[in-house]
């Protein structure tokens, strides 16, 4: 069966002759429907590069990405951007809600340039709201949230077309732990619903929460992981088990 | 240890089953289980130092004495409760292992690392599967974080280990 | 700490070139069009005098019915020297535009008193012509032609010999009908019958400050509507009234410029401190105190409006003359160019006021911000509920124009400040539409009263008034596009098209041109209208410009704001994504 992401022989490079920068070199990925991936690294080793060839907003400078059987990486901006807001949903780490937006508003774009009529739009943004727990003030800017919720409104935008695949860069970068325990959480729910996931990150707990992680060192992939599933662990103060 | 059996007794005077009960329902799955005599063989010990001091009860007919905490077994408890925990910790038993096996030539290092890390990310997980399945103390939740930060640090330092190996440091 | 305080107030000119640029300009114009507004009046009144002098010029001019009239004024005491009376009649002539009145005076010999200078051939008429300077001007006639006049007895053709001037004769058209000499002959066979003559009686006087109990002495001693007279002090009146069109279209575009200046930096020190907000919480955090900080913003705002002043002033006293020019066809010499530095200092005042003020309220209410608060708020702007963004999105507006409007009005001030300017410039562009719609009203037989050099001035003061504002606007938009090169970013990574970023930018700033521009019709015709009336015109002569005319001005508006801003907004929203999400 096809996968819904796959890249062939990635390469990118920037710059030319003796300042060249070999960022990707070579890369080969698959991302089946329904998984949740987390792309792992030393800093500077090129996973959001990856990340930005892999949503479209980079080109490679040579290899190929297909998204659901569509080669995506020679389609032209106007393209891309078509592309977006129906097959792509994207995280960041610094939020980047539109701060002349209020958090519904936010939400909505993507579900007003798709075609929905405004009612339902805005029908739908509420509910997504609420269902990540930041209904309360649908109608607040994004400077008077806290960090914990703008990445929660903005996971509502990312999922509100119910995109074939979620991306993010480093996601829970600029969360407090608690925060970050949440919108993880979060994440892990929207997996569990069926949401593919492309987490780039350098949190070993998101790490951990994925059905594969894949380290990316110097421009290339290293090891691709595989986890368990969770072990019991029990506290000092469990009641002691009768063997 | 010692201290442990201090501290019990600093609120008010017990019975030694009293504090064998204690121990179990509070620590029972860290430490091995003490047995009676374990319990009151330490409380001896502590009586003979000078620590606590042991009263019969009358009218009791079992005759089990009472424990309280002398003056010189308050100045041993505060004395404890002042001292940090020490910091400096220089025992890590993947790194012994590490160490000899890579020195020995046993193992392939880069194998043993991601061995390893495997097993903190699968301790990650376990750890989050435990607080997503409920824990009833804030004391739990906490200890769980903890666990979480270390293996997030044991991970880095895996890392490092693992850089300063492809520049071809010696172990 | 001054020195460094006055470097990084320069630092801050050079970096910041486009905007510094637009301070002087606007500095420069304001300054120029109120030196020009003193200095056109001022360049008209050492001039008259000179020529009242080289014309022996009358202390008082009677115009009476009847030669022994003429001569009993002559006779009374306190008179110096009279002259001969001269007859003056009217007569129908033959000018270029169509038959028209004109004045004929009929020299016997030289005069003595009000003599008429000549300014090109001969000063005597002897068998031909001499016309009043301005009005051969004004109709195109040159010495060498010839002008048939209507007699009785058949058209009477007369050789132009020369023109001159006289300081007792007005301007033509003002002066209405126009003045001519011819000799005592050729005025009898023009005008036979001497009942149809009057008189002209010119006196000077023993003490000239008499002149006006004089003058109302004659007047009263004759019977109502039949003489006229005119003091020296009231000559010089009417030929600076002369100036007092140009003067008045001088202030009112004064008025007018100056709004746009203060529009124009409002929205530049805004968008400067803006964009300093960050710069400001890291000056402060390296310690500089706001106060400082104010006075480096202060310091390099002014210091560009002071260059502006310069350059405006030297340019206000060079086009003086020129703009006085015409007033000077009925005086002696050319106009002088006398730079009175009090007006540089008058001009100053309201504009370095302006300036500094502005850019010290605008800093302080900035830098009192906390250092993280200034360096946060550099990051974003606050998401403020704009009315008029609301109703635009209920009233169906596709999404780019309604996400572009709730950026463009999230900034209350800079919104306001830009629609005024576009307002402003509009109005002045419908102003110079209504005046063009008068002197093209079909009117031919009637002389217009408008001297002929204020179009030209109004269309050059529109011109440069457009200049501003297109630069306005493309500053504007460069900012603006600064300040979203993120949010573009953002937009783009969530499905909008590049030109869909570029027409949210490129249709919420026409919308508000267009909106600007239409309010300004009603505004601009008032202008036309009050101006009108202030400068003495007949109001049934008034037209205003017909509607599809005006309609233009609006769509102008919308295609020169769609030009302005299209390119630079192109540029930014074709910027890769990549780079514009790390923009800060």
């Amino acid at each position: 069966m096809a996968a819904l992401l796959e890249a062939c022989r990635l390469a990118r490079s920037y710059g030319e002759g003796s300042a060249r920068v070999d960022a990707l070199r070579g890369v080969d990925l698959r991302v089946e429907r329904g998984e949740f991936v987390a792309v792992m690294g030393p800093s500077g080793c090129g996973k959001s590069t990856l990340l930005n060839v892999l949503a479209g907003l980079d080109r490679p400078s040579s290899g190929e990405v297909w998204l659901d059987g569509r080669r995506i990486d020679e389609l032209s901006e106007t393209a891309l951007a078509r592309l977006r807001r129906r097959s792509i949903g994207f995280v960041f780490q610094s939020f980047n809600l539109l701060p002349t937006l209020s958090a519904v508003e936010n939400v909505e774009l993507p579900l007003l340039l798709a075609g929905r009529g405004r009612r339902k739009a805005r029908r739908i943004a509420v509910g997504l709201l609420d269902e990540l727990g930041v209904g309360a003030r649908p109608d607040a800017a994004p400077s008077q949230l806290s960090g914990g919720q703008q990445q929660r409104v903005a996971l509502a935008r990312a999922l509100a077309n119910s995109p074939d695949i979620v991306m993010g860069d480093e996601p829970t970068g600029n969360l407090d732990s608690v925060a970050s325990r949440e919108v993880l959480g979060l994440l892990a729910a929207a997996r569990g619903r069926g949401q593919t996931l492309l987490l780039v990150t350098h949190d070993a707990r998101v790490a951990a929460a994925a059905d594969r992680v894949i380290t990316v060192r110097d421009g290339m992939l290293a090891e691709q992981e595989g986890l368990q599933p969770a072990r019991r662990v029990t506290l000092p103060f469990d009641p002691p088990a009768r063997s | 240890m010692r201290e442990l059996f201090l501290a019990l007794l600093a609120d008010d005077r017990g019975h030694g089953y009293e504090i064998k009960q204690t121990l179990e329902h509070e620590f029972g799955s860290v430490m091995p289980a003490l047995n009676s005599g374990q319990v009151y063989s330490t409380l001896s010990r502590l009586d003979r130092e000078g620590l606590v001091v042991g009263h019969e009860v009358d009218g009791d007919g079992r005759g089990k004495r009472i424990y309280e905490l002398t003056e010189r077994g308050r100045a041993a408890l505060a004395e404890w409760l002042d001292s940090p925990v020490p910091g400096v910790r220089l025992k890590d038993e993947f790194f012994m292992k590490f160490a000899v096996a890579a020195s020995a030539g046993l193992t392939e290092p880069a194998v043993l690392i991601d061995r390893q890390r495997r097993e903190y990310l699968q301790s990650l997980r376990d750890l989050d599967a435990r607080l997503a399945s409920g824990v009833d103390k804030v004391a739990g939740e906490l200890l769980i974080e903890g666990a979480v930060l270390h293996l997030k640090a044991d991970l880095e330092w895996l890392e490092l280990i693992e850089e300063r190996m492809s520049v071809g440091v010696a172990s | 700490m001054t020195a460094t305080v006055v470097k990084l107030a320069f630092a801050g000119i050079r970096t910041r070139l486009l905007a510094s640029v637009i301070t002087v300009l606007l500095a420069a114009t304001a300054t120029s069009t109120i030196v020009l507004a003193f200095e056109v009046g001022a360049s008209a009144r050492d001039p008259w005098q000179r020529t009242f002098d080289a014309a022996n010029g009358a202390h008082v001019l009677a115009d009476v019915p009847t030669e022994a009239d003429a001569r009993d004024i002559a006779a009374r005491p306190g008179v110096a020297e009279a002259d001969e009376p001269t007859p003056i009649t009217t007569a129908q002539a033959r000018l270029p535009a169509g038959t028209e009145a004109l004045l004929i005076v009929g020299l016997d010999s030289r005069p003595t008193v009000n003599v008429p200078i000549a300014v090109d051939g001969a000063h005597d008429p002897g068998a031909g012509i001499v016309l009043e300077h301005s009005l051969a001007d004004a109709v195109g006639i040159t010495v060498g032609d010839t002008l048939r006049l209507q007699a009785p007895s058949g058209p009477v053709d007369l050789n132009v010999v020369g023109t001159a001037i006289s300081p007792s004769v007005s301007r033509y058209p003002r002066q209405n009908p126009g003045l001519a000499w011819v000799s005592r002959s050729t005025l009898e066979a023009v005008q036979p019958d001497s009942s149809q003559w009057n008189w002209l009686a010119p006196i000077r006087l023993v003490d000239p400050t008499l002149e006006r109990a004089f003058a109302d002495d004659v007047f009263r001693s004759f019977p109502p509507r039949t003489v006229y007279t005119i003091t020296a002090g009231e000559q010089r009146e009417n030929t600076l009234i002369e100036t007092q069109p140009t003067s008045l279209i001088l202030t009112t575009y004064t008025i007018v410029i100056l709004l746009v200046v203060f529009t124009v930096i409002g929205i530049l020190i805004g968008a400067r401190a803006s964009q300093q907000r960050r710069e400001i919480g890291l000056a402060k955090a390296v310690g500089l105190t706001p106060r400082q900080v104010s006075t480096i913003f202060t310091i390099e705002t002014t210091t560009l409006g002071v260059v502006g002043l310069l350059i405006g002033f030297a340019v206000g006293v060079l086009a003086a003359p020129r703009l006085a020019q015409p007033t000077f066809a009925t005086l002696l010499g050319t106009p002088t160019i006398a730079p009175n530095p009090i007006h540089l200092v008058v001009a100053a005042i309201p504009i370095l006021l302006v300036l500094a003020i502005g850019a010290w309220v605008s800093t302080r209410r900035r830098s009192r911000l906390s250092v993280v608060g200034a360096i946060r708020s550099g990051a974003g702007r606050p998401g403020s509920r704009s009315r008029i963004a609301r109703l635009a999105d209920r009233a169906g507006a596709s999404l780019p124009l309604a996400l572009g409007l709730k950026d463009l009005l999230a900034q209350r001030g800079r919104a306001a400040l830009l629609s005024a300017a576009i307002a402003a410039t509009t109005g002045s562009v419908v102003f110079a539409l209504c005046m063009k719609a008068t002197l093209d009203a079909p009117a031919s037989n009637v002389v217009s009263d408008v001297p002929a050099e204020l179009p030209a001035l109004v269309y050059t003061l529109d011109g440069v008034l457009l200049v501003i504002a297109v630069t306005t606007l493309v500053a504007v938009t460069i900012l603006a596009v600064r300040e979203h090169v993120r949010d573009f970013g953002v937009l783009r990574t969530v499905g909008f098209t590049p030109r869909q970023v570029t027409s949210s930018l490129v249709s919420a700033h026409t919308a508000v041109a267009v909106v600007a521009a239409t309010a300004s019709i009603p505004l601009g015709i008032g202008l036309y209208i009050g101006m009108y009336g202030a400068a003495g015109g007949d109001s049934s002569d008034l037209v205003i410009a017909p509607w599809w005319w005006l309609g233009l001005v609006p769509t102008a508006a919308a295609v020169i704001v769609s030009v302005s801003t299209g390119l630079p907004a192109r540029i930014a929203a074709r910027t890769p994504i990549i780079d514009a999400l790390r923009y800060e």
